[in-house]
């Protein structure tokens, strides 16, 4: 028992790690000789030292799959890479925050607190293999999110952002509690074994409240992920949340939430099998092809008329959102690689944004588009490296979100095309395809007219250049480089997404 | 020697990109340097590609026979062949070298590859492409806002089109199709005219369509199951190696193959065409090896009338049985690919009616920027139908031909009417280049099936020379613009005149290079012209005659523009300054290559290039019964 504890330990001990931080920032504050210490540069050490372990144990725990805490938690080579992007996600955010001096010396230690909590509430809620985990970590992750989209205090439109996100989150926390208690009332059950077991083996027991139940739970992952119609939040938590907030909340947030959406649903359709899969194919297909479309065409269109840059990037989110739903269609482990890249890609290019939008921010002290208008002669290097990021998350060659959403589209069409003389299966993969590649055309409307301010608009005459230290050209140079290099050294990252997406496989107990 | 052609390709394709990140670099008041620094940069790129041409003369010369045009050697193909032949031995035999063609896995999950090589049809356009940006660069000159980042693009947008000539894989030609488009859209948007805005938008946003149609296509295309068209040894060593990996693969599946690679796709397309015209008899294997030898593939047909498309040892029996459940040999799944790559790539030509992007954007774009524009960016829609819709989807090709014949002779009245209406000297140009490249869609639409294949030949080399002749004299037509805006601030072909007494010089060589576009023999453009109506009168006696009609309307818009420009008099024009030596330099080159191409076509080009091309023709021809 007892050596069990210790090598489930061993397991989560980057998450062990950055919840010993907490504690220790939370204590700092009590001695008033380290409370003035601006705190983040200690969490973003502590942040590396995890990250440096997780990637360290990628050999061990991706070539074996294991339960840990009794079966809440399962880790796996897919856990462990979305741990590793939470973390670098967490990690960019802080430097960003450094950067901007968002979280000054007199209120880093809350910051940073928030911020890691919300990050090993993410983790955990990635590896979660309970249903009752999903919801702790789920809530763990959401609690300190509410407090960071207020973190302006002052600003009225930061508290009522984060009003809203506290409304719709807890309704969404209750009825994905419901769902819960449903699934487990039919299931007698929370585990997602469990779930596998019962739907394909005791199928005598299932009844119509399981369906309702599993519903309501995708119902609250739909809220997590923003997806059409439970995003009505995300446009007005990011438009009021601190830039570095709002970046972390579409970039982390999402990843963790698309994770734990992969392991639930891969759990409710089964192992992949032939009676069943294609069933759950033309299930599936329907049931997120419908709302994929629409998340992504929604946010897409919305995306076009925005005036404030971040409910414009909020859209965007929405919108990137839906295709990545899409890209859950063939439901198979397999399947799921390609979304791991995205996220990967979607990380440089996305925090990238929003640290450039905070720094205007900073100097401007305006978030709208207008502000972005002569940047190419103000702040060129600001404004160049703004363009690698724009260009790939509209996905242009040879910048890695072009490699992603191949991926994508390729292995949507392949389940229409691999499947035989099923012609539901090849309907929807084409007319899904074909809504997907409209949406690219539609999103080069807004990340070009982006574009075009910066380069194509003269700047206002009273516009203030915006300097940049050196490090920060480096940090700048990095993510244009991720962005870059994770578009042409292809192979290496899809090995890694393949084997992570293999670890999915199912462990009876 | 394998690494000879690598090297020597991808430091020709990238050679520019290198150049114009180092303009980055430099010091911002270095502006005298930054120019040299890119003229040297488009320099070295001309000599890469001499360096390259040469290589390939010399291997046409040392392998080729003294009769025949089209043998192995001139014929892509049966390099590729040859080159994948020797890779997939048990031990790897030593490349030939100089073969002008490389391929190194870049994608291994979907079989992408950095597949690269040249030959007759796309050399003749990368000497072009490095010719016309030193000719470019050295019009830049007169930039003088941000050049640091007006020749980075300018490079880096070099290094695109060259990458699209070279790349032999699909996903590779993608890539590099679009990396064209973002540089573009900065030159023109930001050293542009007055509605520069407008003009880079809509010409993003056109050739983003056309590019979205491509990625579909190419998606489709990367589903053909191929394993057929490789050896037999080489999926045998495929499937070992997967089956090491992952021990409980289903058999089927582990000798599964996909590709991007355009060689191998095009013989799939050839097979679908003999199998939807009821010749599925004529589908062979390639040559058997007879001990230690191979002997080399022909992709001609045999003289039983067989054509070798199916891999080495693999039975043409299990090959059909396979096909009868692939879509890809369905009519309808051919249209829609030819359909999807002829309208992607025809948006790029342009072709009426999808042309309307590039009057705004040559109107609007600087001097330079509108000679690479029409000299080479045109261009690449034409290459892309030439190397890809066409040996692709042969059979789609070959029904619709009329139709396509016919849009071309229609592009080449239709753009020459326009041009009688402009008053802008720009806009008149630009029409008048949608005119001049209908010819190549005339040449090509031109296909005689069966014996008669020699005029489709003709056809197809007038065509190719059609659109060497045009990037020589669009890109002097439109610095002859430049030449006249930056001294009268205008393009209003009714303010100017008068010219012919102020600048005398500039004058005549203007005369010279207007004959050379209208077609006048012993000038560039006739040869092409020419070649191209004799090969097209026997597919359509009517499109031809309203193809030559179409030279008197021609004649009449050029020869009017002239004179409105240079004749009479006119106080306002009476003081310009004639040439200076650097537009003397750039003017007297172009119509030096203008008067050399006109009068010695064989030597210069036909000489290698023609083998390639009549390679084409006929193997796509012999197809047909």
């Amino acid at each position: 028992m007892f050596s069990n504890l210790l090598r489930d330990c061993q397991l989560a001990l980057p998450e062990l790690i950055l919840s010993g931080a907490i504690i220790l920032f939370l204590l700092a504050r009590l001695f008033s000789t380290v409370r003035r210490l601006q705190i983040v540069v200690p969490a973003v050490i502590g942040v590396a030292i995890a990250l440096g372990i997780s990637i360290d144990s990628w050999s061990e725990i991706a070539s074996r799959s294991q339960l840990a805490f009794g079966g809440l938690l399962r880790f796996d080579g897919f856990g462990l890479f979305t741990r590793i992007f939470l973390l670098l996600a967490t990690m960019v955010t802080l430097l960003t925050g450094l950067m901007t001096g968002i979280p000054d010396r007199e209120d880093s230690a809350d910051y940073v607190t928030l911020l890691l909590g919300s990050t090993v509430g993410l983790m955990f809620l990635a590896s979660s293999h309970h249903l009752l985990m999903l919801f702790l970590s789920a809530e763990m992750a959401s609690l300190p999110a509410y407090a960071l989209t207020g973190f302006f205090k002052g600003k009225r439109k930061g508290s009522e952002a984060a009003l809203k996100y506290v409304v719709y989150g807890s309704a969404a926390s209750g009825v994905m509690l419901y769902g819960i208690s449903l699934v487990c009332a039919v299931t007698a059950s929370a585990s997602f074994s469990e779930l596998q077991r019962v739907i394909y083996i005791d199928r005598d027991n299932l009844n119509l409240n399981g369906l309702i139940g599993a519903v309501l739970i995708f119902v609250g992952l739909g809220f997590k992920l923003a997806i059409v119609p439970f995003h009505f939040w995300g446009p007005d938590a990011f438009e009021g949340a601190p830039a570095e907030v709002a970046g972390f909340l579409s970039v982390a947030s999402k990843g963790a939430a698309l994770a734990i959406t992969a392991r639930f649903l891969l759990a409710l359709v089964g192992p992949y099998s032939f009676e069943n899969a294609y069933i759950n194919m033309i299930v599936t297909g329907i049931v997120l092809g419908f709302t994929g479309t629409l998340t992504a065409t929604f946010g897409n269109l919305m995306a076009l008329k925005q005036t404030n840059l971040k409910r414009l990037l909020a859209y965007s989110t929405i919108a990137h959102a839906g295709i990545m739903l899409l890209a859950m269609i063939p439901l198979q482990n397999r399947a799921m690689a390609p979304i791991l890249y995205y996220l990967i890609g979607y990380l440089p290019a996305n925090l990238g944004i929003f640290a450039a939008i905070a720094l205007i921010r900073n100097h401007m002290n305006s978030e709208a588009i207008s502000t972005l208008a002569g940047l190419g002669t103000r702040s060129p290097a600001i404004a160049a490296a703004l363009t690698f990021f724009l260009l790939s998350l509209l996905g242009l060659p040879p910048l890695v979100g072009f490699i992603t959403k191949f991926q994508i589209f390729v292995s949507i069409y392949e389940m229409g095309a691999l499947t035989g003389g099923l012609d539901l299966l090849k309907i929807i993969s084409i007319s899904v395809l074909v809504i997907a590649g409209l949406n690219t055309a539609i999103g080069a409307g807004y990340y070009l007219k982006l574009i075009k301010y910066m380069y194509l608009h003269e700047s206002p005459p009273e516009a203030p250049k915006i300097p940049l230290h050196l490090g920060y050209q480096i940090f700048f140079a990095i993510l244009v480089g991720t962005v870059v290099g994770l578009g042409i050294m292809i192979d290496p990252v899809t090995k890694l997404t393949r084997l992570a997406a293999n670890s999915l496989e199912v462990i009876w107990k | 020697m394998y690494e000879h052609d690598l090297i020597l390709m991808s430091a020709l394709i990238f050679a520019p990109a290198a150049f114009g990140l180092g303009c980055l670099l430099l010091p911002k008041s270095w502006l005298e340097f930054t120019r040299w620094f890119a003229l040297t940069g488009s320099v070295v790129t001309l000599i890469l590609s001499l360096i390259l041409l040469v290589d390939y003369y010399n291997r046409l010369d040392f392998h080729r026979g003294p009769k025949t045009l089209n043998d192995h050697s001139s014929l892509l193909e049966a390099r590729v062949d040859e080159a994948a032949r020797r890779a997939s031995l048990e031990l790897p035999g030593s490349r030939e070298g100089y073969d002008c063609y490389a391929s190194v896995p870049w994608v291994e999950k979907f079989n992408i590859n950095y597949e690269i090589g040249v030959d007759g049809l796309s050399l003749p356009l990368i000497v072009l492409t490095t010719i016309i940006f030193v000719v470019s660069v050295l019009a830049s000159w007169s930039i003088q806002e941000n050049i640091r980042v007006y020749f980075a693009f300018l490079l880096i947008l070099e290094t695109g089109v060259l990458g699209v000539f070279h790349a032999l894989d699909l996903f590779l030609f993608y890539v590099f199709y679009e990396v064209m488009l973002i540089p573009m859209y900065f030159l023109i948007g930001l050293w542009g005219g007055a509605r520069r805005k407008y003009a880079a938008m809509k010409f993003v946003i056109y050739t983003l369509v056309g590019s979205v149609l491509l990625l579909v296509a190419i998606i489709l295309l990367s589903f053909v199951e191929v394993r057929d068209y490789f050896d037999k040894s080489m999926v045998d060593t495929t499937a070992a190696i997967r089956k090491r990996e992952s021990p409980n693969l289903v058999e089927s599946d582990a000798r599964s193959m996909r590709t991007f690679s355009i060689p191998v796709l095009q013989r799939v397309g050839q097979v679908a065409m003999l199998e939807l015209t009821g010749q599925a008899h004529r589908i062979a294997a390639k040559p058997k090896s007879e001990g230690a030898r191979t002997p080399r593939w022909d992709p001609k047909p045999r003289p039983d009338g067989q054509i070798e498309l199916l891999g080495r040892e693999v039975s043409t029996g299990e090959a059909k049985s396979r096909r009868a459940d692939d879509p890809i040999y369905k009519s309808s799944y051919q249209y829609l690919i030819f359909i999807l790559l002829f309208v992607g790539f025809a948006i790029k030509v342009p072709l009426i009616p999808l042309h309307s992007w590039l009057p705004d954007a040559h109107v609007e774009a600087p001097t330079p920027i509108s000679m690479i524009l029409a000299g080479v960016l045109l261009k690449l829609g034409g290459y892309g139908i030439f190397r890809i819709a066409y040996p692709i989807c042969p059979y789609a090709a070959h029904e619709l031909s009329g139709w396509i014949a016919g849009l071309g002779a229609f592009a080449i009245i239709y753009g020459a009417l326009v041009c009688l209406g402009q008053t802008d000297f720009k806009r008149l140009l630009a029409y008048s280049s949608i005119s001049h490249m209908g010819y190549v869609i005339l040449g090509l639409g031109a296909w005689t099936g069966g014996g008669a294949w020699q005029y489709w030949a003709w056809a197809m080399n007038g065509a190719v020379y059609q659109m060497i002749a045009h990037g020589i004299t669009s890109a002097a037509m439109f610095f002859i613009v430049g030449v006249v805006y930056e001294r009268a601030h205008h393009r209003d072909l009714n303010g100017l005149g008068g010219l012919w007494a102020s600048m005398p010089f500039f004058g005549g060589v203007a005369l010279l290079l207007f004959f050379a576009s209208m077609g006048l023999p012993g000038l560039c453009g006739f040869v092409g012209e020419l070649l191209v109506v004799l090969g097209a009168w026997k597919f359509s006696p009517l499109l031809t005659i309203l193809a030559i009609l179409s030279t008197v309307l021609t004649a009449g818009y050029l020869l009017w523009a002239w004179q409105r420009v240079f004749l009479g008099t006119n106080p306002n024009t009476a003081h310009y300054p004639d040439l200076s030596l650097r537009e003397a330099i750039i003017l007297l080159t172009l119509l030096l290559l203008a008067i050399a191409l006109g009068v010695f076509p064989q030597t210069l080009v036909l000489n290698w290039s023609e083998g390639s091309i009549t390679g084409l023709a006929e193997s796509l021809s012999l197809l047909t019964r």
